[in-house]
């Protein structure tokens, strides 16, 4: 209300803001890389190259991207019904838990393709159910969202720490991880897969989870904005008071919501445990979960804009591992500043530029159209 | 009167406007609106619905600016950006949804608006009393200067609308407005508060202060002006001295027609509409459909009472008016009818009765939803509390009276709008974009509502159009039941007549209404029978022809005989005695 509402084009606000967002970002992370005494260009060339030319890098950079479109989607499809996922995380190690207790059990008795049809839907379920209960308590007990999925992504990790040091732990090894899941059971890789259609792709994770991946954003896409479900979960989103004059349940739809958000947290570990790792191990996560929040905001909620904001941070994870590994004085952790400087730029000042583009714009529709009027009056 | 003032100009015009223009996509809100305000003058904008007023007043204020054309204040050039802007060069606004923080004492919120606009204490460090006592001092000054009683350290969301509105004139004359803008003003108001925002009006006029009055409501303009802009479709049509022109010339010039006696007759109320005079439900049921409210009650969250035992009875084919002060308990008690809370205490029983020829309406609820355990009433109690949805397949339609924050989604389109609450009705699970908005369009013909696109997001209608909006919404479902909450709150004058004929064919279809208005005159046009409210009592059921607007009034203010504190006036089996 209090805040004036001015139209803004489609393309500033989802293509020429981000994009002055990133360009932001990379300005002063050159800064940085400037002041340690490297040359902010070799290094912006390096991380190009080392996501998308070198060889197998762009199939890493994919498969990072893979991780993000699904944490990304999980947290926007909570984002349309209002709710604040920060679960992501846990509800990935979930997931990854889910794929293990049914690969651990049935691959040495059944058909690791029935158990492969199996383990990914286990996903998406054991994700669901970690959602589910925090939107439950939402919906029921009044419990804050935001709270209940920060502690249960402790519980998460706690609950996974414990089992892979115990009873899921490989017999006669000292590390926290399950034994390996028959090569049956493992994702197909992409460069495998493209083989038989005469596709030559560097050997590299990326794995049948990809397709699934971008299945999942076409999937989300019809849901939000074909389905009746989706309609009540963005009037929840938007307005609870109308949503509940108009007879919607907002608690079923919080727990439902939710559910699906944690479907699809969970899935994230089909590509890192059953496409990459091929056994659960402590913190396969490694914090997509957290990033998939920058991921949903950077796309503002649209699938499309997550497929983009996701080959971007996959490109920074890959292309930062090779900074890392170009440069003396570059390491793991100046990747993790260029990052924070884009969920800096994205997420929390996303509007920075807002009133400086309108600015131009308003000048640039000024200066063109007394112009026009002149020429008509004469 | 200075209005001879005008017409030998020694002072410049506290406001030009020169050949404004807005669009919106391809809406043209204003197309070259010119306009002069006179200094010290109480100036009118009066135009239908859409008609651009309040795109006009908001590139005044600073919300948008204008695609071209200049502006003047006091002969200065001016060009807002935003309000503050507008509040530096002396413009102070009034909106008509009052933009206060409800739990911030009446001080606090003056002390908030001043420091925002003016930036005095932005990063100073002055401590939060010292702050609130020097604003208090002057505060009072002005209050007695003009005249306007208010506590200051109440919690500005227990005042009255009244009051809070008054917290806004006050807000903006300590900001220093010379010039105030109102819009729709007395749209939330009481007859009384009504009278009183007009003698602040004065009190501000003889001081020097120049009023813009936003309203569609003719007998304010006539009442309070000295001048009167007329708009229609974007476009100033004339400007007029208020002394110089009638009632009847103001409305055929803003609706531009000239002929139709009838229509104009309704809209300007100079005479009741016609149809409501021979009033014959007709009785196509065999048993009408029934509302029935037994001692119903309604407690706070400690326990203190907001609604008193309540017992009335409302049968298919009446409009049940229910009026009163606003926050004497009719809105929680639309609340309750709508199955949104539930009762401390009590029943509420809806009946849709028996259908000896079934009548067209219930005929296509029953198709539309095929349920073999379909029930033909429902009640409503403490232990088993409505639900909406329940609620609707037995024929409940609601219309809420904030429409902004629960009849509509704002963000959404026209046609996700219009389906709200009824997607059910509408689709299984698939919602096909050209379906809707097919839909939507064949609403919009219907109600007549502008602009007729159902893309344009539902906050971008005026007042009047989100209501037809909600309304084609409701009506389409075809109730049988309609709990109706201040149906033409900030409606212009078209709309409403559009609004109140439509309410009335209802009632001739059989619907039973409930109507909730602080709207007098809407009250005595349309019900039937009229409950009067005061501090969630009712003061007392009175047939329409039995009732007097000193009556009411009296009644409102908790004057008379309080009869349902101890046993209720009248029963739930004779509700029909009086009448």
């Amino acid at each position: 209300m209090s805040a004036p509402t001015k139209a803004m084009p489609l393309w500033v606000d989802i293509g020429l803001l981000p994009l002055l967002n990133i360009g932001a970002a990379f300005v002063i992370a050159g800064v940085i890389i400037a002041a340690i005494g490297e040359n902010p260009l070799t290094a912006l060339t390096v991380m190009a190259k080392g996501a998308f030319v070198y060889q197998s890098s762009l199939g890493y950079t994919l498969f990072y991207a893979t991780n993000f479109i699904f944490a990304g989607l999980a947290v926007a499809i909570a984002f349309h019904g209002g709710l604040f996922n920060i679960g992501a995380e846990g509800q990935a190690m979930l997931g990854g838990l889910g794929i293990a207790c049914l690969a651990l059990v049935l691959d040495p008795r059944i058909s690791p393709l029935v158990v492969v049809f199996l383990a990914v839907p286990m996903a998406a379920v054991f994700g669901a159910m970690w959602g589910a209960i925090p939107g439950w308590l939402q919906a029921r007990r009044g419990s804050h969202i935001v709270i209940t999925t920060i502690m249960f992504n402790f519980i998460a990790a706690s609950l996974l720490v414990w089992l892979l040091a115990g009873s899921l732990m490989e017999e006669g090894q000292m590390s926290p991880q399950t034994r390996s899941f028959a090569p049956g059971v493992w994702l197909v890789p992409m460069h495998i897969l493209l083989e038989n259609f005469g596709i030559d792709l560097a050997a590299s994770p990326l794995n049948f989870s990809f397709i699934i991946a971008i299945l999942m954003l076409v999937l989300m896409w019809l849901l939000i904005w074909r389905t009746r479900f989706g309609y009540m979960l963005r009037a929840v989103g938007h307005s609870q008071h109308a949503a509940r004059t108009s007879g919607i349940d907002l608690g079923q739809v919080t727990i439902i919501t939710m559910a699906i958000s944690g479907g699809l947290a969970g899935l994230m570990a089909i590509n890192e445990v059953l496409g990459n790792q091929h056994r659960l191990l402590v913190n396969f996560t490694s914090g997509y979960g957290f990033t998939g929040i920058a991921v949903a905001l950077m796309g503002r909620g649209h699938p499309f804009g997550i497929f983009l904001a996701s080959l971007l941070f996959g490109a920074l994870y890959q292309g930062g591992a090779e900074l890392d590994f170009e440069f003396q004085s570059i390491n793991r952790e100046m990747v993790l500043l260029i990052q924070g400087l884009i969920i800096l730029f994205s997420g929390a000042l996303s509007m920075l530029f807002a009133p400086l583009v309108m600015k131009a714009m308003t000048a640039i529709a000024f200066y063109s159209t007394p112009q026009k009027r002149k020429a008509r009056h004469v | 009167m200075p209005l001879s003032d005008e017409d030998t100009p020694p002072n410049v015009a506290a406001i030009t406007l020169r050949r404004i223009s807005k669009s919106f996509g391809r809406v043209r809100a204003n197309r070259q609106v010119s306009l002069e305000v006179a200094a010290g003058d109480i100036h009118g904008i009066i135009g239908e619905n859409g008609a651009g007023k309040s795109t006009l007043v908001s590139i005044l204020y600073g919300f948008y600016t204008a695609d071209s054309g200049e502006m003047q204040v006091y002969g200065k050039p001016y060009a807002p950006s935003n309000p503050s802007d507008a509040l530096r060069a002396g413009i102070g606004m009034v909106h008509q949804h009052f933009m206060l923080v409800p739990n911030f004492t009446v001080l606090e919120n003056i002390v908030l608006a001043t420091d925002s606009t003016h930036k005095k204490s932005g990063l100073t460090i002055q401590s939060l009393q010292a702050r609130k006592d020097e604003v208090k001092s002057e505060v009072s000054k002005l209050q007695a200067q003009y005249d306007l009683d208010l506590p200051l350290d109440a919690i500005t969301g227990d005042l009255p609308v009244g009051l809070q509105q008054r917290v806004e004139i006050l807000k903006a004359l300590h900001g220093k407005a010379r010039i105030l803008i109102l819009d729709e003003p007395t749209a939330v108001l009481t007859p009384q508060e009504t009278n009183r925002l007009f003698h602040i009006l004065a009190v501000l006029k003889k001081k020097g202060m120049t009023i813009l009055l936003i309203t569609h409501k003719l007998n304010e303009i006539m009442a309070t002006t000295d001048r009167v802009s007329v708009m229609r479709h974007g476009e100033m049509l004339t400007h007029l001295k208020t002394k110089a022109t009638s009632k009847d010339h103001l409305a055929r010039v803003m609706l531009g027609y000239e002929e139709d006696a009838d229509k104009l007759a309704e809209v300007t109320f100079t005479s009741k509409p016609k149809q409501q005079t021979k009033h014959t439900p007709s009785h196509k049921q065999h048993t009408p459909a029934s509302l029935k409210v037994k001692d119903l009650t309604l407690n706070d969250g400690t326990d203190k009472p907001i609604i008193h035992p309540l017992n009335f009875q409302v049968k298919g084919g009446e409009i049940f008016g229910i009026t009163g002060v606003a926050g004497n308990g009719q809105t929680e008690l639309l609340e309750l009818l709508a199955g949104l809370t539930p009762p401390s205490g009590g029943q509420i029983i809806y009946d849709i009765g028996k259908t000896d020829s079934a009548p067209k309406n219930a005929q296509e609820n029953d198709n539309a939803n095929i349920n073999p355990h379909a029930l033909n009433h429902l009640t409503i109690s403490h232990d088993h509390p409505g639900e909406v949805s329940a609620l609707k397949q037995l024929g409940v339609a609601h219309i809420p009276e904030d429409r902004q924050a629960s009849g509509l989604i704002l963000p959404f389109s026209a046609a996700e709008s219009a389906i709200l609450g009824y997607s059910d009705r509408f689709a299984n699970a698939w919602l096909p974009p050209h379906a809707l908005h097919q839909h939507c369009h064949q609403l919009m013909q219907d109600f007549d509502i502008r602009p007729h696109n159902s893309h344009t997001l539902s906050r971008q209608f005026s007042g009047g159009n989100q209501q037809k909006l909600v309304l084609a919404r409701e009506l389409t479902a075809r109730p049988r039941f309609l709990l109706i909450g201040q149906p033409t709150r900030g409606v212009d004058i078209g709309a409403i007549a559009f609004i109140h004929r439509k309410l009335l064919s209802l009632r001739e279809a059989g619907v039973a209404i409930i109507l909730v208005s602080v709207e007098l005159e809407e009250i005595l046009a349309l019900a039937d029978r009229i409950m009067v409210m005061h501090a969630g009592h009712n003061m007392g059921i009175m047939a329409k022809d039995a009732a007097t607007i000193t009556d009411i009034g009296l009644k409102m203010a908790g004057v008379g005989t309080n009869a349902s504190q101890t046993s209720p006036q009248i029963s739930p089996e004779t509700p029909q005695g009086i009448s």
